[in-house]
């Protein structure tokens, strides 16, 4: 794919994100002028882009929509429901065509005839607004602009100004700007033949610093170049809208500018797009260093029994290689962080067809998507996070006669916020619903003999509410398009689990429930220990062991089919890990247990010896360990043996 | 570590980014009699610039040519202003 196709993808599905969080503005207030300006932005670069490329059809639609909303905007007035959902539908239009130029480098066979229709629901509504026209008139294009006669009376102007000529400009960047990653002066400092510059106050001075937000930009950006403003608007291509250009030698005025890709690549400097695949290859070259470090142990001990000068040195620059290994790793994972936005943009056009489906009205609110995770993470998480979506739609929201029953408001909610604590990442679902019924849950589960009748009613509430996790577990009466299809809750738990996360549920009968999952944000190292068992070595992640202990084995006592023993005054089944996995059980006088938890419940396995414990880039199991029952993940050990990561609810399950 | 509070100044290092503007901005205000030291600064987040020029007070002139005759070229020919007039 030509290169200039392949960064347009990555920065339309940005633009299309763009949109559609302006969209979800509008959708809770149709009257935001700001979300109308942030849509109009988004459609308008969008179009520019797209005129680069055999595209004619997509053109013509966003160049249909940018005009109705450029009149929205001139106007003042309010898109209807009716626009807002063309205008949806256009994006969501927009982001298949993306789609398609990505895959067949060409717009699928019916891109005209949709088109019509989208640009038909637009007219139809037009004129209805040209009935009332109180257009104000603009500034006539030939007049010097009085922004330009103010910036050269600037001190850091005047001195260009008597002889003026190449290409003025000023920036004014949105007052969030830096919260969409963007840094206003990368822009500038990608201008051509610079003069001048000039950073000014957008309020007219600056702020005290007692009053200033840090992440709220407040500065203009002036500037000469002795380039054309050609290319100066090439250097603001992406902000096209938030800049003015005038050619100094002429004083012809170009404003505001239309977006121009160049084809040339000399984007800014601060940002660079690098393909999944290289950082994926840095994050396995950066883990196998510290391996390859660790080999350098064994060495050292050898070393030191020859000469203690030598492996003191050794040791020192051990221990430099392992720092500098440690700063790249956290450089690699820095760099694979990328926004939770481009995974979860889809979420909020499929929970409005859910809803739509489901015959129910319901306001999806989202939070904290721009949060920044693992690429790993960004990439699994959607579909578990679709499926509670439409879970909440389809089983959470009452319908809108019961709702109102129930003293409701008709319009259900169902909210997802994304936050980060430290480096996890937590992820509420929650919804207005009708709580889940534990009653029902313990009976469908005594029904389909997932539990004895006697245990069951012995649950609390969380443990009832964690049998919706059991395979196969659903108490829908029926199966409906949304939800139920046969993926359950076990798949979205497996997802989580995969993630080194974990996933509780909270509820209450008639007021709603609530999902929350946690997981790290960096998903691809884990901290291990290796234990061994059966005469082999296995490792068991770090972050599902409580503790280790040490106890006599009559400490271990049988209850039933099974063996119990109590650690701290908790009473634990024990399991030996080399019996469950088909080798030898431990016979020691002492027993070495690991106590684990997994899924919130508590489980001690016996192991033979407690080993090493270090960080190890994991690498998910393919081929023939895929198919093992238990095999999580493998990594190397330092002496080049391949070290299998359990999977330790697989396990016990 | 890119924000760094000396005895009698604050001075940035290396790439400042967005997300030292809150550290820079809580130095500020600790420390509200200390100028900003400026000359080991490499590359600097608008965020970054536009606190020192509502700061105003700031010492010495990076390395980087953007930097030094543009983006805080305002600054630093009001700061060689006061050390010629003074």
């Amino acid at each position: 794919m030509d290169e200039l196709l392949d960064q347009f993808i990555v920065e339309g599905r940005d633009l299309v994100a763009q949109a559609q969080r302006a969209l979800a503005d509008l959708g809770r207030d149709a009257r935001s002028r700001a979300a109308v300006d942030q849509l109009f932005r988004a459609v308008h670069t969008l179009k520019g882009s797209v005129a680069l490329f055999d595209m004619q059809d997509a053109e013509r639609l966003l160049h249909e929509a940018e005009t109705h909303l450029d009149e929205a905007r001139k106007r003042q007035f309010d898109l209807s429901a009716d626009i807002l959902e063309a205008m949806v539908e256009i994006i969501d239009q927009t982001d298949r065509w993306i789609d398609d130029m990505e895959r067949h480098g060409a717009l699928g066979a019916d891109a005209g005839s949709r088109t019509a229709t989208l640009t038909d629901r637009l007219k139809a509504d037009q004129r209805a607004l040209i009935v009332d026209s109180d257009l104000h008139a603009g500034p006539s294009a030939g007049e010097r602009p009085s922004w330009l006669a103010d910036m050269l009376e600037r001190p850091r102007f005047r001195h260009l100004a008597a002889n003026a000529s190449g290409t003025a400009f000023r920036y004014m960047p949105d007052a969030d700007c830096f919260f969409r990653g963007e840094d206003p002066l990368a822009f500038a400092a990608a201008i051509p033949d610079l003069k001048a510059l000039a950073i000014v106050p957008s309020e007219g001075s600056w702020p005290d610093l007692e009053k200033v937000d840090p992440f709220r930009c407040a500065s203009i950006i002036e500037g000469i170049s002795s380039a054309g403003p050609a290319a100066v608007r090439a250097a603001f291509r992406l902000v096209p809208d938030q800049v003015l250009v005038a050619s100094l030698g002429e004083d012809r005025v170009e404003a505001p500018a239309m977006p121009i890709m160049a084809a040339d690549g000399d984007r800014a400097a601060a940002t660079l797009r690098v393909e999944a695949a290289t950082l994926d290859r840095l994050a396995r070259e950066s883990g196998e260093l510290g391996i390859a470090i660790r080999a350098i142990q064994p060495l050292l001990d050898r070393a030191e029994k020859l000469d203690l000068d030598l492996s003191r040195d050794l040791r020192t620059a051990r221990d430099e290689l392992n720092r500098v290994a440690a700063n790249i790793g956290q450089a690699v994972a820095k760099a694979r962080l990328v926004s939770l936005e481009s995974a979860l943009r889809r979420l909020p056009r499929l929970s409005r067809e859910a809803a739509s489906t489901a015959g129910k009205q319901v306001r999806f609110v989202m939070e904290g998507e721009t949060t920044k995770a693992d690429k790993n993470v960004a990439d699994l998480l959607f579909e578990p996070l679709l499926h509670l979506v439409r879970n909440a739609i389809d089983h959470g929201i009452e319908a809108p006669a019961e709702r109102l029953d129930a003293g409701k408001p008709v319009e259900g909610r169902v909210e997802l916020r994304i936050e980060t604590d430290g480096d996890r990442l937590c992820i509420t679902l929650s919804d207005d619903g009708r709580g889940i019924d534990a009653d029902r849950i313990r009976e469908a589960a005594i029904a389909r003999e997932l539990v004895e009748p006697g245990a069951a009613r012995a649950l609390g509430p969380e443990e009832v509410y964690r049998l919706l996790f059991l395979p196969g577990f659903s108490t829908a009466g029926k199966v409906t398009s949304l939800s139920g299809r046969g993926v359950g809750l076990d798949a979205v738990q497996s997802v989580v689990e995969r993630l080194r996360g974990t996933i509780r549920i909270e509820s209450l009968l008639g007021q709603g429930s609530k999902f929350v999952i946690q997981m790290p944000l960096h998903a691809i190292t884990a901290r291990l220990m290796v234990v061994s068992a059966g005469g082999e070595r296995f490792g068991i992640r770090l972050d599902q062991v409580v503790e280790t202990a040490r106890i006599p084995v009559e400490e271990i006592r049988e209850v039933g089919q099974g063996l119990v023993c109590v650690l701290r005054d908790r009473t634990v089944p024990v399991f030996d890990l080399g019996q469950l996995l088909g080798l030898e059980a431990n016979t020691d006088a002492f027993a070495r247990l690991v106590l684990i938890n997994v899924q919130n419940s508590l489980t001690a396995l016996r192991v033979a010896r407690f080993e090493e414990r270090f960080d190890a880039a994991l690498q998910t199991s393919s081929g023939l360990l895929a198919r093992l029952p238990a095999v999580e993940a493998t990594t190397r050990l330092a002496d080049g043996d391949v070290l299998i990561v359990l999977n330790l609810a697989e396990l016990l399950a | 570590m890119t924000v760094i509070v000396g005895t009698d100044r604050i001075a940035l290092h290396g790439h400042c980014t967005v997300e030292d503007a809150e550290p820079l901005l809580a130095a500020l205000l600790d420390h509200p009699g200390f100028p900003v030291d400026i000359s080991e600064l490499s590359h600097a987040h608008l965020a970054i610039v536009q606190l020192l020029y509502a700061k105003g007070h700031i010492l010495g002139s990076p390395a980087s040519d953007f930097l030094s005759s543009h983006a805080l070229g305002g600054l630093i020919d009001v700061a060689a202003q006061k050390i010629g007039s003074s």
